[in-house]
């Protein structure tokens, strides 16, 4: 196993926790995280993450190392990466910028958009039921 | 009389729909089926419209003047006759053949009706057939007698009614049914409103859509035609049924 | 979305006189007053998404057809049925959530056509797929779907 720039192993660890920077209150209630949250980027298909768990000091050093500060901050979502992957999709280290990694591995249907749409939804419920919510 | 052997003289009607609803292949684009469709309708049908969705935002920031931003996505293509009194319409959710006055006959369409249904079906590959509605708009002219009130219940059986009509006129009315046709499941919406008066004539406006929801295959045409001619019944049977016969009588006046 | 397709000047009288009765039904608060507030909050965010990259990703902006469609199937949907929870996708799509616990949910994304893609949480159960939507009636699978999913556990949602 090798080391990346970060210091962070190459590899995803299953016990890892990888953070979803939430800036939209309406990708979470009161409870959790919504699975709007975790539904895939289009152009780039994956969902960007960060290793940084579930510390909020921690959560704001990488956001302020990362962000254009065009958007607030307003919660994250943890998940370990074994319930990420249980849900059938990969967590992939993809550096720089540091400790950031990808959700890879989502169905694409280009044929059929919407029952794409479904199956990607029911693997962002999946994640988001096995996250936790940290208000910052 | 056989409702399907029910004709007028000179119907009200000013305009005819029949739409068949589908579901169509995923991932297909209404507007790309444009070229191929109006290369098999322009002999009949040389004029071409896009029906758009438009929504329409307006920002207003404080301080700065108002945005207008617009968006819009293609809907349904309407192949047009070219007196525009006949139309054939291919949808998002499916098939329409539309004729405008002057209407003959239902039988006199079917053959176009029948003919541009299988070109859509060529072009768009529906999957399924999800609904057919058969839909009657008819005007009916209504003579206004100069110095009483028009007395409704003269023209119609089924007639909007006032509380306290000693000391109420109308001014306008819009009456809305839903039914169910007993042993068929076939449905039958009615509207029945007014325009305003027009030298001393009200036009009403008659509105019958017979509806069917069941489930069909796409290229079984002796079914969709039976289901679009039980349909044609039932809107003849509302029709007569609505209106009496002093009504009647004035569309057999040549 | 299931708008006519009559062209003839008499059919526009028709949709004129049945849509200010739908209009004059829509400024009750007893009659609409709850999905009045939810169709407020649906547009709220919308506004809120209107730009490319709102996630600061490259998020698509939220499609306007597809607020269009949240709103007729919000209006559409049964009274005994709680509202949703909306949130904004990253293909300009709109998600309705029902979320009455980590265990159970049930979730429509609406897009720019009538096909409305779903999946939903029930315990150890889970599953998805498209049902059409026709503009004016919530497909009965939908609504089988989320009243299974709200009939046990606490709702936290909001009656309409």
């Amino acid at each position: 196993m090798g080391m990346l720039p970060s210091g962070l192993p190459d590899i995803v660890g299953d016990d890892e926790d990888v953070t979803r920077f939430l800036t939209q209150s309406s990708h979470y209630n009161s409870a959790m995280p919504k699975p709007a949250a975790f539904l895939p980027d289009p152009k780039h298909r994956n969902k960007s993450v960060f290793r940084c768990g579930a510390d909020p000091e921690r959560i704001r050093e990488i956001w302020e190392k990362t962000t254009n500060f065009q958007q607030t901050l307003k919660a994250a979502a943890v998940c370990k990466t074994a319930e990420v992957r249980k849900a059938g999709v990969d967590v992939i280290a993809k550096e720089p910028p540091d400790a950031h990694a990808n959700i890879e591995g989502w169905p694409w249907l280009d044929n059929d958009p919407e029952l794409q749409k479904a199956k990607q939804k029911e693997i962002a419920a999946a994640i988001a039921q096995n996250s936790a919510l940290v208000m910052l | 009389m056989a409702d399907n052997k029910f004709t007028l003289l000179k119907a009200p009607i000013i305009e005819a729909v029949l739409d068949i609803d589908c579901d169509m292949p995923p991932g297909k684009e209404i507007s790309t089926l444009e070229p191929a469709a109006h290369e098999k309708l322009r002999p009949e049908y040389p004029k071409v419209r896009r029906v758009f969705v438009q929504t329409h935002q307006i920002e207003t920031p404080p301080g700065q003047p108002p945005k207008l931003k617009l968006h819009q996505a293609v809907h349904g293509l309407q192949f047009l006759s070219e007196d525009e009194k006949q139309l054939v319409q291919f949808r998002a959710q499916g098939f329409s053949f539309n004729r405008l006055a002057h209407y003959t006959s239902l039988d006199d369409y079917l053959p176009e009706i029948q003919r541009t249904w299988q070109i859509f079906v060529a072009v768009a590959a529906p999957v399924q057939i999800r609904s057919v509605r058969l839909r009657y708009i008819n005007r009916i002219m209504l003579p206004m007698p100069e110095k009483s009130p028009l007395q409704l219940e003269e023209f119609l059986k089924v007639c909007p009614r006032l509380p306290d009509e000693g000391n109420l006129t109308f001014t306008g009315f819009l009456n809305q049914h839903t039914a169910m046709e007993n042993g068929t499941g076939n449905q039958v919406h009615i509207v029945l409103t007014n325009q305003p008066p027009e030298n001393n004539i009200l036009p009403l406006i008659l509105d019958i859509t017979a509806e069917n929801n069941a489930l069909a295959e796409v290229e079984n045409w002796p079914c969709l035609l039976a289901r679009i001619q039980a349909l044609r019944d039932l809107k003849n049977r509302v029709f007569r049924n609505t209106l009496t016969e002093k009504c009647l009588n004035q569309f057999q006046q040549p | 979305m299931r708008g006519s397709s009559a062209v003839s000047p008499e059919a526009q009288t028709v949709r004129f006189a049945v849509s200010a009765v739908v209009e004059r039904a829509e400024r009750s608060q007893a009659l609409f007053g709850d999905k009045a507030a939810a169709i407020s909050q649906l547009q709220a965010m919308a506004i809120e998404c209107a730009e490319p990259g709102w996630d600061g990703d490259e998020a698509s902006a939220i499609n306007p057809l597809a607020v269009f469609i949240a709103e007729n199937f919000v209006r559409a949907l049964p009274n005994f049925i709680p509202l949703p929870e909306f949130a904004p996708e990253p293909d300009g799509s709109i998600s309705l959530d029902w979320l009455p616990s980590r265990h159970r949910l049930f979730s429509i994304s609406v897009g720019t056509n009538n096909r409305l893609a779903y999946a939903w949480l029930d315990g150890a159960d889970k599953g998805h797929a498209v049902a059409r939507f026709d503009g004016d009636r919530i497909p009965q699978r939908v609504v089988e779907g989320i009243t299974s999913i709200l009939s046990h556990g606490n709702a936290s949602v909001r009656t309409a």
